[in-house]
């Protein structure tokens, strides 16, 4: 059952709300629940067991770290500091477990086939006559997702951000709430937990709200995204056959597809929860007014990329030997460059880790370095850039630099997702080759475009769709919030505008005969 | 707020939105729009050829009315799925009786998995009872209305016209194996539903394969032959006589082998058209009153076609 399906819309979701509103607030938390696992077991049936499973687990190694800091303090006079000291080497093994069993879980179901296969091809080069068995496990829609908030529930009691949670149920609607189960936002603990348990009543305005975000998360998903797919899977599946402006083209529209599919599917999972008055952080902001790759990354994907750096890039950074390394590193190279020999590990590890997080494939691995070599490259250049920027008075906060930049980020951006979409890290190299190669303007008078699947007039209601997504990214840059500004407007105002929204959703919407569902890209990660 | 307000407000907005999409969906719901198979008279065509892409980049309806007088439609819809097809020619069916359908194969292995195509069956339903959902596509025909451009779509009767060759050259591919590749559940549901439908209306079920190395292979066709040998159906799979059709890889395909081109689909039409004629015995309407309109059609057609003298 997808987000955007007419059995979630008209039926899944107003049954649980109306149940939600015919509740008592302190069973709300139990509907959600059901409802939650419910959902699951429609798209992942007996998988269901893992998301069960690691809902336990949490539980029980949260009450395990919790048992050793009580046992601690219990400790009085000399012993305390021998047992503070047994409990954190009892907490750090504790926490091993917790993190090797869901990481490894991860990387079991998902990640074997790859491995599997890449250690076959090498034992076929050597001398020996072994070939592993090839493990292909199912994998539970979501994994990647549920698996990341396990983790930082875990780390977060182990720091003692929060106290562990004694009810599983609680901790169990965390991990599986159906909004966010399939792909993300990427939710802590101490930001959603409790305000899924709360029941909050469901108010005009969150409602409202709610139903707002998700219109347009269906505009971005219906209108823009799954119709761009046409052209995209036409161009990537046979992408022997496109050179030149095509190829480009193919890039640029998977590109706009991804974010309007990720972001659209991310305006449905918020609005959903906005509409039970639950808090689920935002996953996006306007990244393609990003001037550099740190910065898109801090824009695109900010629960992933914030929970690589709280949960990954900070603690290698605080280890004993990256420490050393920078301490050594800035004796001998200076701060600046110290500084960068001392985070070098720690990103690496952060980009390999967000690469291979994406999918099992030597493509993804690449998109993961190509964004480290840049960031690492970036932060090396900007002192230089500053400088020469200075020594010629150029105005780096100015109209045209900006914009400048930002033309250089979505070029860089755009090279990054035709590698991440080929099926394959060859077939990406072949089409990045080939969009020089093959260049002619003739594909754009011959009628080549419209053999990609879509007519003048797909073409016309994703760019119209595009401007629209332009108009309120800019809006939202500028601070300007269109629900509340559109929520001062009267009442038929109001409510020509929002009739107008649905019916260009109904209208528009790339569904339906001629059109193949498109299941949410981000889903499949 | 007060909760009262809220309640008349919601209730207001609903039933306006509602208001909206019923009057909206008589304008959407196809009459007799250009370029579509209910713009031809009822009760006028022989045969239909249903499918996905496939079918309408193998079959010219407009060369068989040259060659044979055979008057039909192709009603192929892009990634069409079985049950789409099927829903499609229920509806064709109440305004057209033909003696003839051509099942290209290709959309039987169109498969997303029971769950999947459960969920989207509601959303059908739903659908279908909503006009301007199950219709909205039409705004494209709705601004051409009128147009060259619609007009230039009706007289190739559903064929997409498609020129300029990307050779296949990946060899055989229909290699001997008496493996089959399974029909999915849900697409053998709707593959008897189809058959029934036909058996009902007193109509000739032809299941037909396209030659297309990119999507078929020996599993799938035999697969398709025990169907039609348990169900009692012609299957004519064109990919196991391509060499005699004449198709030429190195230029009857505009996509390396996905979909046929013109040149492969007059091939592919020629065939079917001796099929029709000796088989099926259909009739030769060049010439009836009735059927002017095709004669006129025919001019247009070729002249698109470059086939004017």
């Amino acid at each position: 059952m997808q987000y955007v399906s007419l059995l979630y819309l008209l039926a899944f979701l107003p049954l649980v709300l109306l149940l939600y509103r015919l509740l008592p607030q302190r069973r709300r938390w139990r509907l959600l629940l059901a409802a939650s696992y419910v959902f699951f077991f429609l798209m992942s049936k007996q998988l269901i067991f893992y998301l069960f499973f690691s809902a336990i687990s949490i539980h029980g190694i949260g009450l395990w770290l919790d048992a050793c800091d009580a046992a601690a303090a219990r400790a009085e006079g000399e012993a305390a500091e021998a047992a503070r000291l047994a409990c954190a080497q009892k907490k750090k093994r504790i926490l091993c477990y917790g993190v090797v069993l869901h990481i490894g879980l991860l990387v079991l179901l998902k990640y074997a086939p790859f491995f599997g296969q890449n250690l076959n091809a090498l034992l076929l080069k050597l001398p020996l006559p072994v070939q592993l068995p090839e493990l292909s496990l199912g994998v539970p829609v979501g994994i990647s997702f549920f698996s990341l908030q396990a983790v930082s529930y875990i780390s977060d009691v182990y720091h003692r951000r929060i106290r562990a949670d004694d009810n599983l149920g609680r901790l169990a609607l965390f991990l599986a709430f159906f909004p966010v189960v399939v792909e993300g936002p990427i939710c802590r603990y101490s930001d959603t937990a409790q305000t899924l348990y709360e029941g909050k009543p469901l108010e005009y305005e969150n409602v409202t709200f709610g139903i707002q975000r998700m219109v347009w998360g269906l505009f971005k998903k219906l209108v823009i995204a799954d119709r761009l797919n046409i052209l995209v899977e036409k161009i990537f599946t046979n992408y022997r056959d496109y050179s030149g402006i095509v190829v480009l083209l193919g890039a640029v529209c998977y590109t706009l597809q991804l974010y309007a599919d990720f972001s659209g599917c991310i305006d449905l999972t918020i609005g959903t929860a906005e509409m039970f008055g639950v808090t689920v952080p935002e996953n996006f902001r306007q990244p393609f007014f990003s001037r550099t790759a740190s910065e898109f990354w801090r824009r695109w994907h900010i629960t992933l990329g914030t929970w690589f750096k709280d949960y990954l890039f900070y603690p290698l950074s605080l280890t004993k030997h990256v420490k050393k390394i920078g301490r050594e590193a800035r004796k001998k190279l200076g701060r600046h460059l110290g500084q960068a020999a001392q985070v070098f590990l720690p990103l690496l590890a952060v980009w390999v880790c967000n690469g291979l997080w994406h999918g099992a494939g030597w493509n993804y691995l690449f998109f993961g370095l190509y964004y480290f070599i840049l960031i690492l490259l970036g932060n090396l250049w900007e002192p230089a850039a500053a400088g020469i920027a200075k020594f010629l008075h150029l105005n780096r906060e100015g109209f045209l630099w900006r914009a400048m930049q930002t033309v250089k980020m979505a070029a860089i951006v755009v090279t990054g997702e035709l590698f991440f979409r080929a099926n394959g890290l060859r077939a990406g190299f072949s089409m990045f080759r080939s969009i020089f190669t093959g260049w002619s303007a003739a594909v754009l008078r011959n009628g080549a475009l419209m053999k990609l699947g879509l007519d003048g007039y797909d073409f016309a209601a994703a760019a119209i769709g595009l401007v629209f997504v332009l108009a309120v990214d800019i809006l939202h840059e500028n601070g300007i919030s269109v629900r509340r500004e559109t929520a001062e407007l009267s009442l038929p105002i109001r409510w020509s505008i929002y009739l107008a929204a649905i019916l260009l959703v109904v209208i528009f919407g790339a569904y339906g005969t001629g059109y193949l569902p498109v299941d949410p890209l981000y889903a499949g990660f | 707020m007060k909760p009262k307000t809220i309640r008349i407000r919601a209730i207001g907005f609903l039933a306006l939105l509602t208001a909206v999409i019923q009057l909206l969906s008589p304008v959407f719901t196809p009459k007799n729009e250009p370029g579509s198979i209910l713009d031809e008279p009822v009760n006028s065509l022989d045969y239909l050829v249903i499918g996905d892409s496939e079918c309408y980049t193998s079959i010219s309806p407009m060369e068989l009315w040259k060659s044979c007088g055979f008057a039909g439609y192709d009603c192929g819809v892009s990634a069409q799925r079985i049950q789409d097809a099927y829903y499609q020619l229920e509806k064709t069916l109440r305004r057209q009786t033909p003696k003839v359908i051509l099942l290209e194969t290709n959309l039987i292995f169109r498969n997303r998995g029971l769950r999947q195509e459960t969920v989207t069956a509601f959303d059908h339903y739903v659908g279908n009872a909503v006009g301007l959902y199950e219709y909205h596509n039409n705004w494209k025909q709705l601004i051409a209305v009128g147009s060259a451009a619609a007009l230039r779509q009706s007289v190739f009767k559903g064929m997409r016209y498609r020129t300029g060759a990307s050779p296949y050259t990946g060899g055989a591919y229909m290699a001997g194996t008496d493996k089959k590749q399974p029909i999915g559940e849900v697409q053998e549901i709707y593959l008897d539903k189809i058959a029934g439908l036909c058996r009902e209306k007193n109509i000739r079920l032809v299941l037909y394969s396209v030659p297309s190395p990119r999507n078929w292979n020996q599993k799938k066709h035999n697969s398709v032959a025990e169907y039609a040998r348990q169900n009692k159906l012609t299957f004519l799979d064109l990919n196991l006589i391509a060499d005699k059709l004449g198709i030429d890889w190195s230029k009857d395909t505009y996509d390396r082998g996905d979909h046929l081109n013109f040149s492969g689909a007059q091939k592919v039409t020629s065939y079917i058209g001796s099929y029709l004629s000796d088989r099926i015995g259909l009739p030769d309407h060049r010439g009836e009153a009735a059927y002017s309109a095709w004669d006129r059609d025919l001019g247009a057609y070729l002249k698109s076609t470059g086939q004017a003298a």
